[in-house]
């Protein structure tokens, strides 16, 4: 397994079973179904957590398990699924990121800076949940889309600068500034 | 080692294995003496342990019923204006299909591309498309007649599909199959099982209501993707349904 979602899925791993990604495979609905009961929490959080929205993530994550459907008899269990799953699941969040990225280009007259670290940016619906990670939760979703995305996908998920920087097309080296400049701006949210 | 080279060499320092041996060494020192720094590391590194222990969340309401109702659309060749065009799926830019034959698929967010009703449209024609042998198939064998296989080859022709998709009203198209069915259904009645052809009929009823739930509901929102979703899926259940007792084994 790669280095990827060590946290999320080597910890603590979700049991799927073997069998159900096969007749899903094949096409058996409730196979899936199951599939989806196992994993759509952990698919749900990264969708909530990169986007900060939890209305768009609920979308979102409809969206990655029909793309799952859609591409299960490609998967060739070289990885585990949930990895697979995960890795999906990124994909369609990056790929939705960067078509409103394009529109709000179009509609903005080209000014923009959705990576901008100056400020945090207050959105409806953001991420809700309670319990005593509330606070991290709101700072999170409160972080500019690019360090948002950055965070979520090294230090709650797991994923390496190497892999980040392959999924968003920068370099490692860069992601690395974006994520500590994310955890600086957490710092400032939490200890405000 | 000063505040400000420290705090430069921090995101190294954060992560293990990034710094070279003499480097760590300098900034362990500088921290020893510096608790201003030492409480921004404490600070950096319990946001860290804690995004690592961050809970799942839980989605407000169940989504299995929006992605079961889109997976049920079916993949057919669907033609275009300009020809059969293949499905490039955005985040992974290969043919879904993994073939050389170029496919198109039922839009997995249609509502961006297509308005409510275009979406219902296209699910119809395909349906319909895709099941027009079988339904014919069935009716026709249970009727006498002989089915060539010249004429399930037209029914599943492209030049079929590309008639259908253009035709009609949508629900004519889908309530055109659902009536064919129908009335064999009420012809072999009497050879079906009395309790099997009662609980059919009190979910036939249950998905009728579903259905004109689906079409007020429409009514009043057109743009619903979902409520469009379900009323495909609510067609979709009827005409699986009526097939399958049409085709059931009579009664012993």
């Amino acid at each position: 397994m790669p280095a990827a979602l060590r946290f999320s899925l080597v910890n603590e791993p979700v049991p799927t079973s073997p069998d159900d990604v096969t007749l899903a495979a094949r096409g058996d609905r409730r196979a899936f179904e199951r599939l989806y009961r196992t994993h759509v929490e952990r698919v749900f959080s990264l969708c909530a957590r990169m986007v900060g929205d939890r209305g768009r993530a609920e979308e979102l994550t409809q969206d990655v398990f029909v793309r799952a459907w859609e591409k299960l008899a490609l998967f060739r269990g070289e990885s585990a699924f949930g990895t697979w799953l995960h890795r999906l699941a990124v994909n369609v969040v990056l790929n939705d990121r960067q078509v409103e990225r394009r529109r709000r280009e179009r509609h903005d007259d080209g000014v923009e800076d959705v990576d901008t670290l100056a400020h945090g940016d207050a959105r409806p619906h953001e991420v809700e949940v309670p319990g005593l990670s509330l606070d991290l939760e709101h700072a999170i979703a409160k972080l500019p889309p690019g360090a948002r995305k950055v965070f979520v996908l090294h230090d709650v998920q797991g994923y390496t600068h190497e892999e980040i920087g392959g999924m968003l097309g920068v370099t490692a080296g860069g992601c690395k500034a974006q994520l500590h400049r994310a955890r600086l701006l957490l710092r400032r949210t939490l200890t405000a | 080692m000063s505040c400000a080279d420290f705090e430069a060499q921090l995101p190294d320092f954060l992560e293990e294995h990034t710094l070279s041996a003499t480097d760590r060494t300098a900034a362990e020192l500088h921290l020893a003496s510096c608790a201003e720094c030492t409480s921004l590391v404490a600070e950096l590194r319990d946001i860290t342990r804690r995004a690592r222990a961050l809970a799942p969340l839980t989605p407000s309401r169940d989504l299995w019923a929006g992605i079961e109702s889109r997976i049920e659309a079916p993949v057919v060749a669907l033609p275009t204006s300009s020809g059969f065009t293949a499905a490039i799926d955005p985040v992974d830019p290969t043919p879904l299909s993994g073939t050389s034959q170029p496919v198109a698929v039922v839009p997995s967010t249609p509502h961006r591309q297509f308005t409510s009703w275009q979406r219902l449209a296209v699910a119809a024609s395909l349906l319909v498309t895709v099941t027009a042998a079988a339904t014919y198939t069935i009716v026709a064998r249970n009727a006498g007649l002989t089915v060539s296989a010249p004429l399930v080859q037209a029914l599943e022709s492209p030049s079929l599909d590309s008639r259908l998709l253009h035709r009609a009203s949508t629900t004519e198209t889908f309530d055109r199959e659902i009536a064919a069915l129908r009335k064999l259904v009420d012809a072999r009645r009497s050879e079906l099982d009395p309790i099997t052809v009662g609980i059919v009929e009190k979910n036939l009823k249950l998905i009728d209501q579903a259905i004109a739930e689906s079409k007020a509901a429409l009514a009043a929102d057109p743009a619903n993707a979902f409520l469009s979703d379900r009323l495909t899926h609510a067609y979709d259940t009827k005409l699986q349904l009526l097939r399958e007792i049409a085709t059931r084994a009579p009664r012993s």
